[in-house]
């Protein structure tokens, strides 16, 4: 890969960083809004901690599948 | 503002009552042995309901490769526990005239309706239970909040602000507010329709399923519930995933794959289902 291909990559990656994270952040304020859930309940510790946490892997294995560039058309 | 048990009991009474046939089909839903011929019969004189039932036949969550154009049919491609769900389903959204509680959102309650009997039918699957069964009990499990809408108009809209303000569950905002809730309204209906026991129990005790004797469909509704609620599902703003029972969580006995696959069907299917429940 020469220079200028490693500084296009770069950038790309960069940018889809920068345009995920306000998405990622939404994503997590709704999520905590829907489990307001009383702090004593540690994540993972309860089943709603669980299903909280499956929910985000989902979400998250969702984003990825939408935006994994090179895929077949 | 409480509401009186007598209350509760007079609005149910003032509702628009079931089509015979339907009445036959709550009470029956532990049976198998009752003539299809009959069904489609009886069915049939109602044309505003089969025609109900047989739109929801043809939605896409039921997966049927050809078109059914009669009950009949849809007894043949689907078999008689689904379609006597179907029409079950189709009788009941007619019951509840949609718009009479300022800030109730019919159609808020009926994609969390349709989507908690898509995912209660497939964690159902997964745990060979009876899955025409668990799909009704999910469709019906917050039948008393339609009730309380329906029957006590104004008393729910003061409720479902005081959720607003205080943040809280409806179902604390129901107690607090009226001292009752709508799981006691959804018992004092199935008794009134003559649900079948197991479907009385499941609505009775979709919040705790730890109580003995609630059942494994009871715990399956609830689980469904907390999916959809996590789902994100009814497009309602003030929505709130309820704590989850881990007793009911470990009797599913599913791992995070089997939950994802669950997740990912529960969503593609309740769309085109809540559409016509709420039409």
């Amino acid at each position: 890969m020469s220079a200028e291909d490693q500084q296009v990559t770069h950038a790309a990656v960069h940018t889809s960083d920068s345009a995920a994270q306000p998405a990622r952040t939404a994503r997590q304020a709704r999520l905590d809004h829907l489990f307001r859930t009383p702090p004593s309940d540690a994540p993972t510790v309860t089943a709603t901690g669980v299903l909280r946490q499956y929910i985000e892997h989902y979400r998250e294995h969702d984003r990825l599948q939408a935006g994994q560039p090179g895929m077949a058309p | 503002m409480k509401l009186a048990p007598e209350q509760l009991v007079q609005g149910i009474h003032d509702l628009p009552s079931l089509p015979a046939v339907v009445m036959d089909l709550l009470g029956s839903l532990d049976q198998d042995d009752i003539d299809i011929s009959v069904l489609a019969r009886k069915v049939a004189h109602d044309p505003a309901l089969t025609a109900k039932t047989l739109r929801l036949a043809n939605a896409p969550a039921f997966g049927l490769q050809v078109r059914v154009a009669t009950i009949q049919q849809a007894v043949t491609f689907l078999g008689f526990q689904a379609t006597r769900n179907l029409i079950t389903a189709a009788a009941i959204t007619g019951c509840f005239p949609a718009g009479r509680c300022p800030g109730f959102d019919d159609k808020a309650f009926w994609r969390h309706a349709s989507a908690s009997a898509v995912c209660a039918r497939a964690l159902a699957r997964r745990m060979r239970f009876n899955q025409d069964v668990a799909f009704t009990a999910g469709l019906l499990h917050d039948v008393g909040q339609l009730v309380l809408a329906s029957s006590q108009p104004a008393a729910y809209g003061a409720v479902l602000a005081w959720r607003q303000q205080q943040g809280c569950s409806l179902l604390q905002a129901e107690r607090a507010v009226l001292g009752i809730d709508h799981v006691d309204a959804g018992v004092a209906l199935a008794s009134h329709w003559q649900f079948s026991d197991t479907m009385r129990q499941a609505i009775a005790r979709h919040h705790d399923p730890e109580v003995p004797g609630a059942g494994l469909l009871a715990a399956i509704v609830h689980v469904a519930d907390a999916i959809v609620h996590a789902l994100d599902l009814a497009g309602d703003e003030d929505e709130l995933v309820p704590p989850v029972s881990v007793v009911a969580w470990e009797a599913m006995g599913l791992n995070e794959e089997a939950y994802l696959h669950l997740f990912r069907e529960t969503e593609q299917q309740f769309g085109d289902m809540s559409a016509i429940m709420s039409a």
